[in-house]
């Protein structure tokens, strides 16, 4: 009888991932896709607010994930190794959305206005305007905000996605509680 | 939000999805998924390990070769100036201290 999807393994999933048997491979990704889907998910719609911008970075994650399979040596976790495709994926997101927006103030009204009119937006105007104050951190900086204080990571665990020292995390992430506190405090 | 409690605040996902978005987001990326037939992996006899071992087997080699050649050549000379020497000495009709200054390069 063959495994079922919750008691495989790590290690033999990416030993399917990485078969020559097509069969093997496409059902090994189905279970990886529905391990990690959610949790990067809501790792990437943290930082870019927009669903529809989550659901195409999320998409490019896995294709990414399923073209460069043969590249993983399994000196990390495989949530590791996805977790950089996806932080990569929407970091470069960010810079582009940077460079093409003029200025979200003038031309779409604040980040918390935005969100008020999202569907998919269910927090009050409070949560709206700590996003706004999240939006405002440099990216590297909201990146890390947002992977402890939403996803609730280890410090070691975003030091391994991010390569950064746990040090400088916690520096970091100290810097940009103050930022966003400074920044409600202003606009309270 | 009070600005001085967001860290204390009960972190509450402020965020929701579609009905169904996470099945059928499974669904679509594994139609999306490019399904080229897989190449068997083949290695390269030149691969980096293999030219690092041909690299050091040849510089041993070498080594090996060039000491034998050399200590080879270094005793045939000794033994072939002993032996002309000694010719010399025992044919030649010049006496031992003449023989001597020759040696000694002595004029």
């Amino acid at each position: 009888m063959g495994k079922t999807e919750s008691n495989i393994n790590e290690k033999e999933l990416v030993g399917n991932l990485k078969s020559e048997n097509d069969n093997k491979r496409v059902s090994a990704f189905s279970i990886l896709i529905n391990r990690y889907s959610e949790k990067l998910y809501w790792h990437i719609r943290h930082m870019v607010l927009i669903h529809e911008d989550a659901d195409d970075l999320l998409q490019n994650t896995f294709i990414k994930a399923w073209s460069n399979i043969d590249k993983f040596r399994g000196d990390s976790q495989l949530s590791t190794w996805l977790y950089r495709i996806a932080t990569n994926e929407t970091l470069t997101f960010l810079a582009h959305k940077q460079l093409t927006t003029v200025s979200l103030d003038s031309t779409e009204g604040s980040v918390a206005e935005l969100l008020e009119s999202d569907t998919h937006f269910c927090g009050d105007h409070a949560d709206a305007m700590l996003h706004e104050a999240i939006s405002t951190l440099p990216k590297k900086q909201r990146l890390i905000f947002c992977m402890r204080y939403f996803d609730e990571m280890q410090y070691s665990a975003i030091s391994e996605i991010t390569d950064t020292s746990v040090g400088a995390l916690k520096a970091s992430y100290h810097i940009a509680a103050k930022k966003i506190e400074e920044y409600l405090t202003e606009n309270d | 939000m009070n600005s001085m409690n967001f860290e204390e605040r009960k972190i509450k996902e402020t965020f929701n999805v579609p009905d169904g978005y996470f099945k059928e987001l499974h669904d679509s990326i594994m139609q999306q998924l490019p399904r080229e037939k897989r190449q068997p992996i083949i290695r390269s006899i030149f691969s980096k390990k293999i030219v690092r071992l041909s690299y050091a087997a040849a510089i041993t080699t070498l080594i090996v070769v060039g000491s034998a050649l050399y200590y080879q050549s270094k005793w045939r000379n000794d033994y072939l100036n002993e032996e002309i020497i000694d010719d010399i000495y025992a044919y030649s009709p010049i006496d031992d201290y003449t023989f001597y200054c020759y040696l000694a390069d002595i004029e």
